[in-house]
This record gives C-alpha cells, sequence and structure tokens, in this order.
C-alpha cells in the first residue's frame, strides 16, 4: 500500500514537473489599425489577436499573461498638453462619452506637449498599464475593441503595437 | 612491507577522515542563460556556496547567487517607416538555496564529479514588471579538482526549473566556474 503509494505520488510528481517544463514565455507584437481619433472622427479599433499565427498556435494552451505593453508614436494635434487614453470593451460604443462611462480604462501615456509628438518604447509602455486583470482577461479571450482618447480636447494622431508577453504550452 | 602496513593504514584511514568531514568555502561565476523565454536574454552571475561533506559518497551545501538577464528587444511598427527595436529590463535575480551533492564530493586532492540537486528561493526584479518570487529546483553535474594545499578548481552546470503561477515554469541554464577552499578535517 505504501509502495503504491510512493510510486502513484512520484508519478503525479513527474506529469506537474513535465507539464511545468514543457511551457516558454513568448513575446507578441500586435499592430492596432487605426491613426487618428477626434471628435468627429472617432471610432473603435478592432483588435482580434488570433490574426496573429504565434498567438493562435498557443492560444488553446496559455498558462499566464505576463506582461502587455502599448508602444508606438502619438501625437497631440492640439494647442493643449494631453495624456492618450486607451479603453478596452467587448462593445461598440459611438462616443467619446459613452466610452469613459462603460469602457475600463488600460493605458494612460505620458503627458503630450501641445502639438508635438512622443514615442512609447516597450519599457515606458509596460509602466503605463491600467487595470491589468481586466486587459489580461481580454487577450487571454483574443477579441476586444480599444478606443483612443485624450484627457483634454481630442485630436491625437497615433501608430500603435501591442506588445504581449504571455508563458504558453509548447 | 608489513612493518609499513601500519602506516598504509593511518594513511587510508586519514584520507577517508578528510573526505568524511570536508568542509569547503567557494566562489564561483559565470553564465545565465535563459531558456525558452523571450523575455530576458542571456546575463551573467556569480555565487557564494559553503559545502560540507559529511560522508564520502554525499555533501550538502548552502549558497547564494546574484544574477543578471540581458535586456530582451523586439521589432515594433514592422513594415512602417517608424519601425525600430526597442528593450525592456532584463533585471537582476537573487537566489538563496541549498543542494545536496552525490558522487564524490569531497575534500581529498585530485578530481571530483559529482551530481548536484537543490532547492532555493528564486526573486527576479525587473522595471516596470511585477516582482517573481518562487521557489525554483536544479540539477545538474560538476567537477572539482583539489590540489594541495585544499584549494579546488571546479566547473559546474545548472538546469534550473523556476515554477510560476498558472501551471508555467521559468527555465534556466547556467554554466560556472569557481574556485574553492577546503578547511579538511574538522
Amino acid at each position: 500500500m505504501k509502495k503504491a503509494l510512493l510510486s502513484g505520488l512520484a508519478l503525479l510528481l513527474a506529469v506537474v514537473i513535465a507539464g511545468c517544463i514543457a511551457t516558454g514565455t513568448l513575446v507578441l507584437v500586435f499592430d492596432l489599425e487605426g491613426s487618428h481619433s477626434s471628435p468627429g472622427d472617432f471610432e473603435a479599433i478592432d483588435v482580434d489577436l488570433s490574426t496573429n499565427k504565434d498567438y493562435n498556435d498557443h492560444k488553446d494552451k496559455i498558462k499566464s499573461i505576463d506582461a502587455v505593453a502599448v508602444v508606438g508614436q502619438i501625437s497631440n494635434n492640439t494647442s493643449s498638453d494631453v495624456a492618450a487614453e486607451i479603453y478596452i470593451s467587448d462593445e461598440v460604443y459611438t462616443d467619446p462619452q459613452a466610452v469613459r462611462d462603460n469602457a475600463t480604462i488600460v493605458f494612460i501615456s505620458p503627458t503630450i506637449p501641445a502639438n508635438d509628438t512622443i514615442f512609447v518604447d516597450w519599457s515606458d509602455g509596460l509602466s503605463h498599464i491600467e487595470n491589468f486583470d481586466e486587459l489580461k482577461a481580454q487577450i487571454e479571450d483574443g477579441s476586444f475593441k480599444l478606443y483612443v482618447l485624450s484627457s483634454g480636447p481630442l485630436d491625437l494622431s497615433y501608430e500603435l503595437n501591442l506588445i504581449v508577453t504571455m508563458t504558453a504550452g509548447v | 612491507m608489513r612493518k609499513f602496513l601500519p602506516l598504509i593504514v593511518v594513511l587510508f584511514l586519514t584520507g577517508s577522515a578528510w573526505a568524511l568531514s570536508d568542509i569547503s568555502f567557494g566562489v564561483y561565476g559565470g553564465l545565465n542563460a535563459p531558456l525558452a523565454q523571450e523575455d530576458a536574454k542571456s546575463g551573467t552571475g556569480f555565487g557564494l556556496r559553503l559545502k560540507v561533506a559529511p560522508i564520502p559518497l554525499l555533501a550538502g551545501a548552502a549558497f547564494f547567487e546574484s544574477r543578471s538577464f540581458g535586456d530582451p528587444e523586439v521589432t515594433i511598427m514592422a513594415g512602417t517607416p517608424l519601425e525600430q527595436t526597442t528593450t525592456s529590463d532584463g533585471g537582476k535575480v537573487t537566489v538563496f538555496g541549498a543542494e545536496a551533492l552525490l558522487g564524490s564530493p569531497g575534500g581529498r586532492f585530485g578530481p571530483h564529479f559529482y551530481f548536484m540537486a537543490g532547492i532555493a528561493n528564486y526573486k527576479w526584479k525587473r522595471d516596470n514588471f511585477e516582482d517573481l518570487s518562487k521557489v525554483g529546483f536544479h540539477i545538474g553535474p560538476g567537477l572539482e579538482m583539489v590540489f594541495p594545499p585544499g584549494i579546488g578548481v571546479e566547473g559546474k552546470v545548472k538546469f534550473e526549473v523556476v515554477p510560476t503561477d498558472g501551471g508555467g515554469s521559468r527555465k534556466n541554464l547556467l554554466l560556472f566556474v569557481g574556485a574553492n577552499y577546503h578547511l579538511g578535517i574538522m
């Protein structure tokens, strides 16, 4: 009986260790389609992560979403200093106020001076993430909408990527 | 020949006694290479180890290691005029642990080959990432050449696995060389 119990424990340990070892940490980069947000030109960025082959190959074997960063270039086309804000949701909203009321904010950029442009790199992009748990859940789901708003007058031009670090079975 | 027998016996016993109770202190350094981790690159590390060999085939050791990873890189805005490589922090790792050494881990002069297995507290700090603090495990072989008067030169390889939340793990390959001072019979 004792021998069987020990054998069972050893087998269980071997299975757990094997499962644990057969994983890898991946860094995936997703292009966020869209380039401009203003009150009169405002729309959702549809994100479907399954269009990325690496994500698709590992989608069913994701163990954890370890980090997410928003990177890229953002231009403030107004005469006021503002910060870009990115909201996430599954729903379609047609005006900025509805987004603020219902979606979840996941990124606040550094302040962008009036009529100026900033570039957010990987390290910076990591440090400006908000509500990481909601973002993780949406990334595991694979499909969501992003809305780019501003802390002040809304007239932003942007080219953005999403960098996702995740651990998955190989 | 017979009159030398007691002397030969004493010499053998002396050697065994050394192996029975060897204590050594060592420093080492080398390569810290992440395996299957795209968010870290190879770095370096150093360590300190106190080893006690109570019996000829077995030793126990406590160690501390301070290691770093290289900064990972990724290409963003691919295919656009803004395409560029960006980096994040590889971070620093501190490890406190204990390990068992099987084989020939003693302090007698000559070569000593052993196999080790250990457990350690693993802490990885990176700028803008959540700290990772977990229990890790490692296995690997080592070879030490001990010269008079008790100085050993050692090389060892560790395969390290650190289980993480969600059923994944971090895996590293560590290649170290170092020197030990054997205090001998205590």
